[in-house]
């Protein structure tokens, strides 16, 4: 706790100079034009101070310049009631974020950019007031207040200018990697439908569900796909939103419906970061948060192992291929795959060819001769197929049994998705078995209850990050 | 043998002597290259070491197993299947007295491909694959020639009838199973699969096929003198005393069989069995007698050209269906201008 | 080998036959022509003795046994069948098309070897084909290309060649060749069954001629019994004439155009009218007036009735004047040519597209009775007229059937006939001695 306490602030200012650069439309609500402000009434049922009277249920410190916005949520909250503000001793701690060098860890309750709710006890009340500050209807009783934007403009990934009412109440997402990263910042509330990756398997789907009881309503199988789109279907749902793939093949279709939509195009970890950013800040100061969180998490991920890698020269990087769902289909030079074995410390040997999956022939494997083969965990693809195939013998890999498979647990740790963070993990802790690179299981756990909000069991972690 | 003149003559024996060298040659150059380097004398050493096992001693394990393993069969496929493609392009054109038709008029490619689309959805295996698109050929061709039956009169013209809505049955039929297919992993498979590869070749994908392919090949050779009198069409050929059905059934019969199996170990490949009888046809005329050998050296030797090309010029592989245009066209160009005049 | 077909029946529908009840007979060195219209079953017939077709009743034997009982090769190694000309879809030449007339010596699985070779070439040698050997088919001339067929059938080393309209797309001098050759061949022995459209070459060069119409044999026999004029005519539906010489050897047959008749010399007996008033006193004359419609058959017979009258002699039947109005014709009349009555026996129908030259008419059927009963209860006279007969008396079987029924009775002395020239085929099948006269009204003197 303490550690968080004093890294928070410090966090917080990398990740404004970072926000800054990155979407400077989201931090002029003024000037932002108001389509339709939602005068939706706040749903939550305010609280009646049955306690005693004369008593509240927690009292705030509140930095001055921030007490306008607590208490526009306060009386949201508890019905026309102020806040109960002191100078020492609060229940409730609301401060401007901190600046601090960054450390896995809790991620702070950001309600309005820069700011942080900091609970000081265990309180039920406070717990549940924060949660509230940081939900839709607490976004939309400070958009009401005038203290945050009604609607924000946002470049997509396609290189469109979308402008999006906020908040976002009912979103669809036709796209699983993206589907993904709206988990991955917490606001998974907001799904109406969506595409998912990795959850077309009976083990993927059972791992969902744990994660999401929603997940069987909401993934519309059928719904959507990169190729179609019913759009009576989308119409019913009355989405706020929609994100989808650049590349999905219905984009002319769904623009008649008059919903606006969000392109993805993330195949390169740059693309991602920027993916993961552009998701946070549809949903608010809190999503945002989410996000540079995750970004965070990333570069202190990336440049731990870039520190112990460091150590191994050039020409005794491990040489590895990247195979398909099938043996002889490989990963080229332009996809994820590569970024990610690079990332890690290693060489793709199939980085020559371009494009998308590529099928060569044993004897170019032969010729390339890997160090290890990586197999997908999608596709139907094993570790078998490959090693217990008489004619692969001939490779050092399948001789000194280096052929692994990549983990997931709904998404493939493989894809561009907030989860290939593990996928970098997994990757280092495999090239490099005698470096001291961030632990697997460690960080599996570290991941899935941050970003999934999802308490992972430790069996669960071990028939993840086992390693042969 | 008619005989003109002597050069005439002597062009014949040149053309044949060329023809019956040319698939050898393809065949060696594919044992000698590939993307591992490998030099000849390894090669020749290599291919002997399993009769000779102290030559193989002293070559890299790996270089051995290569060519023993993985090039040897897939040169043998490359072999077999061209073959095959060549001679049933040429007898389907005689007895459908169309030199337009390929051995997929009555839809057994189709078939064979909507097959191993059907097991790459459902299952994973490749001998499953090869079952499928095996069994689902015969079928395709089993409902077009039962189909056919039922109308009496203009039996062939219904024949070709019934094979164009077969095909396109199992082509709509195939286009739904890659809609149903997952597009990140079984729907590229699919594709692929499609194009036709000789890529996943091993020795355990040969047994039926070099059995079948032998079979028909000599099937198709023995009859290759009644194909002519076949293509003259049925009245004329029961005048002089065979009986078209029973012939065009067996031919049927052993050309399903043939395309069904070298489809179900390389995918589709196409292009093939419409041109090379056409090629033969410039070089040595339309008689069987030579067309059907002419047919069979060809297309071995087209396959093993175009699949030498398509496993060496790139890391990845090239589809075969990708080249058998770009390499098929000008050499069939040039043909079209030196050859004889006439079909 | 003889080669004998007994009461053969065939149909390709049940209710369709193309061949009833025929029988034919061939021996060695014969040649047997068959004649008849498009679509009178020759093709078929030739089908069923070559074994192709099983005909659904009686048999045809070879030297006694049932052409069935053979197998297809033994069957092609006897008889052979030479079809009609067709363009092959590969190009081979003429020594490969000849080979395949030994496929059936071979095996399944043989192939042609030295010995067919020189079989082969003793047959092109003898057609005259052997420096044509290696040259395409299809780029030969038709007459060589009909060589190289017969040159197959040679191969095939049968006794009995069937051979389809051989001349039929050949010139003079090809047509010549081919059937001096096939003379030639006879003499060795081997015998021909020709389906021809040509009574001429079957007076040159058949044995025996047979005449088929809608699947029945109407005449069987030598040339000279079975190409006659009336015979001719039956089968053809044409006046066709025969020329033969002092000896009345039957040289060749020629076929008559409508002759056109000077009615102003009705009274000359040399005339040609004249000859036929003068015949009718011993026979019956009938004279078809026949030409496209509205070319004035009509008015040709007022004319005639005129001329006929001037002279005394007696004149009934029915007469069809025109009723015209503004110049167009809307109407037919009948008139009895006896009592001088009429009536209006059509009008114009009201969907008749304007300014057509056969507009469709409304027949009054009263009329048409009273007009179908005048014929049928005038008595004799010396010309009897009937304007006209047409697809409803021949087709239908209906309108002036006394008509018919009369001409087909010969109850008349000279009987004038107005016929449109389509029926006139169906006309002369049924009075086979009928005159045809151009009807034209500018061929009046």
């Amino acid at each position: 706790m303490k550690k968080n306490r004093i890294a928070l602030p410090i966090l917080m200012l990398v990740i404004v100079l970072a926000i800054s650069a990155c979407a400077p439309a989201a931090m002029t609500p003024t000037e932002v034009i108001v389509t339709e402000a939602p005068t939706e009434a706040v749903t939550e049922e305010p609280l009646a101070l049955t306690e005693d009277a004369g008593e509240v249920p927690f009292t705030v410190q509140a930095d001055p310049d921030l007490e306008e916005a607590i208490t526009s949520l306060y009386q949201a909250y508890y019905a026309g009631e102020s806040p109960a503000f002191v100078e020492a001793d609060p229940d409730l701690v609301v401060t401007a974020v901190s600046d601090e060098a960054y450390v896995p860890g809790d991620i702070p309750a950001v309600f309005i950019p820069d700011a942080v709710l900091i609970p000081q006890n265990d309180s039920p009340d406070v717990a549940e007031f924060i949660a509230f500050a940081i939900s839709i209807d607490g976004q939309q009783a400070l958009i009401n207040a005038g203290l945050l934007p009604a609607a924000i403009t946002i470049t997509d990934q396609a290189g469109n200018t979308v402008e999006i009412a906020q908040p976002v109440q009912k979103v669809i997402s036709a796209y699983g990697p993206a589907t993904a990263m709206v988990y991955g910042v917490d606001s998974e509330v907001s799904l109406v439908a969506a595409a998912y990756l990795g959850a077309r398997d009976a083990t993927g789907a059972a791992a969902m569900e744990a994660i999401d009881p929603r997940f069987q309503e909401l993934s519309g199988e059928g719904l959507f796909s990169q190729q179609d789109f019913n759009i009576e279907e989308t119409a019913r749902l009355d989405p706020d939103l929609i994100i989808a793939s650049a590349r999905t093949a219905w984009l002319d279709t769904a623009s008649e419906l008059g919903i606006p939509f969000i392109l993805y195009d993330a195949e390169t970890p740059e693309r991602l970061t920027e993916a993961i950013l552009m998701t946070g800040s549809l949903f608010g100061p809190h999503a945002t948060a989410q996000a540079q969180a995750w970004v965070a998490y990333y570069d202190w991920l990336t440049q731990s192992i870039l520190d112990q890698a460091e150590t191994i020269a050039d020409a005794d990087r491990p040489q590895v291929l990247f195979t398909g769902t099938n043996p002889l289909r490989v990963a080229s030079g332009d996809m994820y795959q590569t970024s990610l074995i690079e990332i890690a410390g290693g060489v793709s040997v199939s980085a020559e060819l371009t494009g998308y999956w590529n099928d060569v022939n044993l004897e170019q494997i032969a010729a390339w001769d890997p160090d290890i083969i990586i197999v997908p965990p999608y596709g139907g693809a094993t570790v078998e197929a490959i090693t217990e195939n008489p004619d692969w013998q001939i490779l050092t890999a399948v001789q000194e049994s280096r052929v692994y498979q990549m983990p997931k647990m709904v998404v493939p740790w493989d894809t561009p998705s907030p989860d290939s963070v593990l996928g970098i993990i997994w990757m280092a802790q495999t090239l490099f078995p005698e470096l001291d690179t961030p632990d697997c299981a460690e960080q599996a756990n570290f991941f899935y209850n941050t970003f999934y909000n999802y308490a992972i069991t430790p069996e669960e972690i071990d028939s993840i990050c086992a390693f042969d | 043998m008619p005989s003109t003149d002597a050069t005439t003559r002597l062009k014949n024996t040149i053309t044949g002597v060329a023809l019956a060298v040319l698939p050898v040659i393809l065949f060696i150059l594919a044992l000698l290259l590939g993307r591992y380097p490998i030099g000849p004398l390894d090669v020749g050493r290599s291919l002997l070491s399993p009769i000779f096992p102290k030559l193989g001693a002293n070559i890299p394990d790996v270089a051995r197993r290569l060519v023993l393993r993985v090039r040897l069969p897939r040169a043998l496929a490359a072999l077999l299947i061209g073959a095959s493609y060549g001679s049933t392009g040429a007898a389907f054109q005689a007895i459908f007295k169309n030199p337009l038709v390929d051995s997929n008029i009555l839809g057994v490619t189709s078939g064979a491909g909507f097959g191993a689309a059907l097991a790459l959805l459902l299952m994973q295996g490749q001998w499953q694959v090869q079952i499928f698109a095996f069994a689902f050929g015969l079928l395709a061709v089993g409902m077009a020639f039962f189909g056919s039956r039922l109308y009496k009169s203009s039996p062939l013209l219904v024949l070709t009838l019934m094979g164009i809505l077969v095909g396109s049955l199992f082509g709509s039929l195939t286009a739904l199973l890659k809609y149903l297919a997952d597009p990140l992993d079984t729907l590229p498979a699919i594709t692929f699969w499609l194009l036709g590869s000789l890529a996943s070749i091993t020795w355990s994908s040969l047994p039926a096929l070099v059995i079948i392919t032998l079979l028909g090949l000599v099937f198709l050779w023995l009859i290759r003198w009644r194909l002519n009198v076949l293509s003259l069409g049925d009245a004329e050929a029961r005048a002089l005393g065979i009986n078209p059905t029973r012939a065009k059934l067996w031919i049927i019969t052993t050309t399903t069989l043939m395309t069904a199996a070298a489809v179900s170990v390389s995918g589709v490949i196409g292009w093939v069995g419409l041109v090379i009888p056409h090629a033969g046809r410039l070089l040595v005329g339309p008689d069987h007698k030579h067309l059907m050998p002419a047919s069979i050296l060809l297309g071995a030797a087209f396959l093993l050209l175009i699949d030498n090309i398509s496993r060496t010029l790139l890391p990845g592989e090239i589809p075969l269906g990708v080249l058998t245009g770009l390499v098929g066209v000008p050499v069939l160009a040039l043909l079209l201008r030196h050859g004889r005049t006439g079909w | 080998m003889q080669l004998q077909a007994n009461h053969l029946h065939y149909a390709y529908l049940p209710e369709k036959t193309v061949l009833d009840d025929v029988s034919l007979q061939i021996e060695p060195g014969e040649t047997l022509y068959i004649l008849g219209r498009n679509g009178s079953g020759k093709t078929t017939l030739l089908s069923c003795l070559a074994g192709l077709l099983k005909p659904a009743s009686g048999e045809v034997l070879l030297d006694g046994a049932s052409l069935q009982s053979f197998s297809p090769a033994e069957r092609a190694r006897k008889v052979g069948l030479i079809p009609q000309m067709h363009t092959p879809a590969f190009g081979y030449t003429v020594n490969e098309m000849v080979m395949m007339g030994r496929a059936p010596y071979l095996g399944w699985l043989g192939s042609p070897n030295r010995e067919d070779q020189a079989v082969v070439d003793e047959a092109l040698a003898q057609l005259g084909l052997f420096e044509l050997r290696d040259r395409p088919y299809t780029e030969i001339s038709g007459g060589e290309q009909q060589l190289t067929l017969i040159a197959r059938g040679l191969a095939q080393q049968c006794q009995l060649l069937l051979m389809d309209e051989p001349t039929a797309h050949l010139d003079l001098s090809n047509q010549h060749r081919i059937l001096e050759i096939i003379s030639q061949l006879t003499d060795r022995g081997l015998s021909f069954i020709i389906s021809s459209h040509s009574p001429n070459n079957a007076l040159s060069y058949a044995d025996r001629v047979l005449l088929l119409a809608a699947g029945e044999v109407r005449a069987y026999g030598t040339p000279q019994e079975t190409l006659t004029e009336p015979m001719l005519s039956a089968i053809y539906g044409i006046r066709t004439e025969v020329l033969s010489n002092n000896d009345g050897k039957p040289l060749a047959v020629i076929t008559q155009r409508p002759i056109a008749l000077d009615l102003g010399a009705l009274r000359d007996p040399q005339s040609p009218l004249g000859q036929i008033f003068a015949r009718s006193q011993k026979a019956p004359q009938l004279i078809l007036v026949t030409g496209l419609s509205g070319v004035g058959k009509t008015t040709w017979c007022t004319q005639l009735i005129g001329l006929a009258r001037e002279a005394g002699l007696s004149v009934n039947g029915l007469l069809s004047p025109s009723i015209f109005k503004n110049g167009r014709k809307v109407g037919i009349e009948i008139v009895d040519l006896h009592s001088g009555d009429h009536h209006q026996l059509a009008r114009l129908r009201e969907d008749n597209v304007a300014g057509m030259q056969t507009p469709r008419w409304a027949f009054d059927s009263k009329v048409m009775a009273w007009a179908n009963q005048t014929l049928a209860d005038s008595g004799e006279s010396d010309l009897m007229v009937i304007d006209e007969l047409g697809p409803l008396e021949f087709a239908q079987n209906k309108g002036l059937t006394a008509g018919l029924a009369r001409l087909d009775s010969g109850d008349y002395k000279v009987a004038a006939v107005v016929i449109r020239s389509a029926l006139l085929p169906q006309a002369l099948t049924r009075w086979p001695k009928a005159i045809i006269v151009n009807g034209s009204a500018k061929t009046l003197s």
